[in-house]
């Protein structure tokens, strides 16, 4: 019995590629499991949903206003989240939000990928000089007050949604350097980037078929971290009055909107927040899922 | 006393995959009296490691003791719980020592701390006495200067220190057994037989137990009187050394014996190759300079000292020496990976920093000693082998998958393996899929930096041969750098032997390796074991 078990697994793990092998690690992972499901309902609602609902979420009605959920005393199921202050439907609002959410988060954790990965890569590379000026740029962002740069920026360029995902982007990519630098100078060191450079291969060959390939699985780890804090950037610009602008409905915005009535409609604020709360933890459960599936050491039961 | 210090009784050994249960050894049967000494011998993978972990409870998470027992001086050591284990038991009376000192020293504590702590901790004994101690215990495993020492730290010293200082904390404590898990594997061959010697040595005067384990049936038949021969998790074979070596009934250690010989015999069939020179070194030096911080000069490091040499046509050079001589250094030099402080690599008539890459990569290549390292785990083989000629476009791209596969064919690899990934494959598999690499653009030149050092004995034999027949078939040349006697004798018609940097003796195979001249090439060849010879049945 111990034999034919034994016989199995072995020729399990010889037939299959290695990608196979995450595909089955990933059904088997729950907290990888729960944060995409969740991810995929909240990306439904965000983007398919709206198209269903007749509701604008500019509709103004001011004899509707500051209405509680449905389910507290005064609410009414014609709104089931309620009303703001200028009478818009709450609900539709927050869905709206998901998705410049998840298109700030998904774009500007893009564009810092995209710087950070890149000076990493030509940092870990060719090491020397080149290794010194980005770590000097590295230490030079590290030294920035990040948030205020961004109000900054944006008040003087002026806010747009393009503006804040490039801004938050070009914000947040010393993750990506740090940990595409540090993998690069490893996978630098190995008899295969030598054996590369010994058949001919160019540099810009060896950076993007052999170093590339193989940072895929750290950098999308960070990518899904990144994601995660780039939208809570987004609501902190936007609750700061620098990021997206009203009336579009930002989860951050409507969180500044709602604080004048904090005391006597939280509803206001709570209902944003439990939003901005489940989509990072989908992401950042993914994330972690993700990590775990892409190490080979690991194992999952 | 009748009773025997140490009875393993089926012994098995799983581990939790993925998969299922994966089940490394089954049936591990060992009986030990006081004083004496098992050698196991098996390939990696064999099980051998990891049914001395299970006994010493060091097995990594996902491994457990499936069934069996560990009797050890009457108590069954399964039955203990942890803590118990570690108060009686491990370090007291069973101590082991690995195969890497460098990784098995804390870096930052001195060696006298490092050996003086479990007394401290254990004994309660005071700082003074357990001082002493420790430094009874450098002299005993011949440490010179012993009392200095004890304020050094571990990267104050050679591998072969360190390795003297893992033993030396192994007998801290005066343990009944002690388990040596490869001891000699990551040190130099003049070194190993030190460490072996003072193993010996050590166990008759205290008495111990010992248990060795090793890959290298050389080791393990100078050393014990009994041994074990496994091979996949299964014991093949156990007996007295000389029973076993001399009259095997296994067939897997006939074929380990076999391969053996046949590696130690095929000295001295020199090819007749041609005088025209393929490449000559003309004075060739390199330092390394080593950057000082603020406060220190920063150091530099003779690799190479001025050498010079010729390859000629067809033949096959070996150059032999431990590790810091210089000999993998000239590998790189050679191959145009690393530039030269002086003089110059001759390619026929042309310097190699005047060619290109590409024309380089088209006269000379490389064949790395890591099969796990130098293939490309996110490509497929495919893509790998039938890269350089996308690199050179020498061929037309609707041949370049043809030539690939008759590439992989000629190395001894079906089609099949055309869209897997390296990690499916075998260390013997990945060496073969790195010479296809190497010899799809028709290099004159190949350098082997230790070509089989990574792989398993039986593999190392089928590696040699495909090498030995590629070499005839595109007539090539061979350049091989190895520490390893049987891999130089059964490859190379000329050697040189490097030490600290310089050519100390070259000459033809056969005469070097039989009659050396110069005191460290005698040291050299004196320090490799052969297994005690008997009629091939």
């Amino acid at each position: 019995m111990n034999i034919i078990n034994k016989l199995t697994a072995k020729k399990d793990l010889r037939d299959m590629t290695p990608s196979e092998v995450m595909l089955r690690k990933a059904r088997t992972h729950k907290g990888f499991k729960f944060g995409l499901g969740l991810l995929l309902v909240i990306a439904f609602l965000g983007f398919i949903a709206p198209l269903f609902i007749s509701v604008s979420p500019f509709e103004q009605d001011l004899s509707m206003r500051l209405l509680p959920p449905a389910w507290v005393d005064g609410g009414t199921w014609q709104h089931w989240l309620g009303t703001d202050g200028n009478g818009r439907d709450y609900l539709i609002r927050i869905l709206y939000g998901a998705r410049i959410s998840m298109t700030i988060g998904l774009g500007a954790a893009c564009v810092g990928m995209l710087i950070g990965v890149t000076l990493g890569i030509i940092a870990g590379f060719f090491g020397g000089w080149v290794d010194q000026v980005v770590n000097y740029i590295l230490t030079c962002q590290l030294a920035l007050p990040g948030l205020l740069l961004a109000m900054t920026i944006v008040f003087l360029v002026g806010p747009s949604i393009l503006v804040v995902i490039v801004v938050i982007g070009a914000l947040h990519w010393t993750l990506f350097l740090v940990v595409a630098r540090a993998a690069t100078k490893r996978i630098r060191s190995l008899d295969y980037v030598t054996a590369a450079q010994a058949i001919g291969a160019s540099k810009f060959q060896i950076m993007t078929r052999d170093v590339l390939p193989n940072l895929k699985n750290q950098i999308i780890v960070i990518f899904t971290l990144e994601v995660g804090v780039a939208i809570l950037s987004e609501a902190s610009l936007s609750f700061l009055g620098v990021g997206i602008q009203p009336p579009t409905p930002s989860w951050g915005l409507l969180i500044a909107e709602g604080k004048d009535a904090l005391f006597y409609q939280p509803w206001l604020i709570i209902l944003p927040g439990i939003a901005l709360f489940l989509l990072v933890l989908s992401i950042n459960m993914m994330g972690d899922g993700i990590r775990d599936i892409t190490d080979p050491e690991s194992n999952i039961e | 006393m009748t009773e025997p210090l140490l009875k393993i009784c089926n012994l098995a050994v799983s581990f939790k995959t993925h998969y299922g249960q994966l089940e490394v050894t089954r049936g591990f049967n060992l009986t030990l009296n006081k004083g004496e000494t098992v050698g196991i011998v098996g390939e990696s993978g064999s099980g051998k490691t990891m049914s001395m972990l299970a006994m010493a409870r060091l097995l990594p998470g996902q491994a457990y003791v499936s069934s069996g027992s560990i009797q050890f001086a009457g108590a069954d050591l399964l039955d203990l719980n942890t803590s118990e284990f570690h108060q009686q038991i491990s370090g007291k009376r069973i101590a082991m020592i690995f195969q890497e000192p460098m990784t098995a020293l804390n870096p930052v504590y001195t060696i006298g701390r490092q050996l003086t702590e479990t007394m401290l901790l254990h004994e309660n004994a005071s700082q003074a006495a357990a001082n002493k101690r420790a430094i009874e215990m450098l002299e005993a495993v011949k440490m010179p200067q012993a009392a200095l020492r004890m304020e050094q730290y571990p990267h104050q010293m050679s591998g072969g220190q360190q390795q003297r200082v893992m033993i030396a904390m192994a007998l801290m404590n005066k343990p009944d057994l002690l388990i040596a898990d490869e001891p000699t594997t990551a040190l130099d061959v003049t070194v190993q037989d030190e460490i072996i010697q003072l193993l010996v040595d050590l166990q008759i005067r205290f008495g111990m137990a010992m248990i060795i384990i090793s890959h290298d049936l050389g080791v393990v038949s100078r050393v014990s009187e009994n041994i074990i021969v496994m091979c996949k998790g299964d014991t093949v074979e156990t007996g007295k050394t000389a029973k076993v070596l001399t009259s095997p009934t296994h067939s897997y250690t006939k074929g380990l014996l076999e391969c053996l010989w046949k590696l130690e015999d095929a000295h001295g069939i020199a090819k007749q190759s041609s005088t025209a020179a393929v490449l000559s070194v003309n004075n060739i030096e390199k330092t390394y300079s080593i950057s000082g911080g603020l406060f220190r000069k920063s150091r530099t490091i003779q690799a190479v000292k001025p050498t010079s040499f010729s390859v000629f046509s067809g033949e096959t050079l070996a150059i032999v020496g431990e590790s810091g001589s210089g000999k993998s250094t000239i590998a790189k030099i050679i191959n145009g990976l690393i530039s030269t402080d002086q003089g110059q690599v001759l390619l026929g008539e042309t310097p190699i920093e005047n060619m290109s890459d590409k024309d380089r990569a088209r006269v000379i290549q490389p064949i790395f000693q890591d099969p796990y390292s130098s293939l490309n785990p996110s490509q497929t083989i495919g893509y790998i082998v039938s890269r350089p000629l996308h690199i050179h476009n020498t061929i037309a791209a609707s041949k370049i998958k043809k030539k690939a596969l008759e590439t992989l064919e000629k190395v001894g690899l079906s089609s099949d393996f055309y869209h897997r990934f390296p990690s499916q494959l075998s260390g013997g598999q990945r060496q073969r899929v790195a010479i296809a690499r190497a010899i799809i653009l028709e290099p004159k030149i190949l350098i082997c930096d230790e070509p089989t050092s990574a792989l398993d004995v039986s593999i190392q034999e089928q590696i040699l041969d495909l090498l030995c027949q590629l070499q005839k078939d595109l007539n090539m040349t061979m350049i091989v750098i190895s520490h390893d006697m049987a891999v130089v004798g059964y490859l190379a018609d000329r050697v040189f032997i490097m030490h600290n940097g310089e050519i100390i003796e070259s000459g033809e195979a056969s005469k070097v390796l039989k009659h050396p001249e110069t005191d460290y090439a005698k040291k050299l060849m004196a320090s490799v074991y052969s297994v005690p010879r008997a009629k091939i049945l």
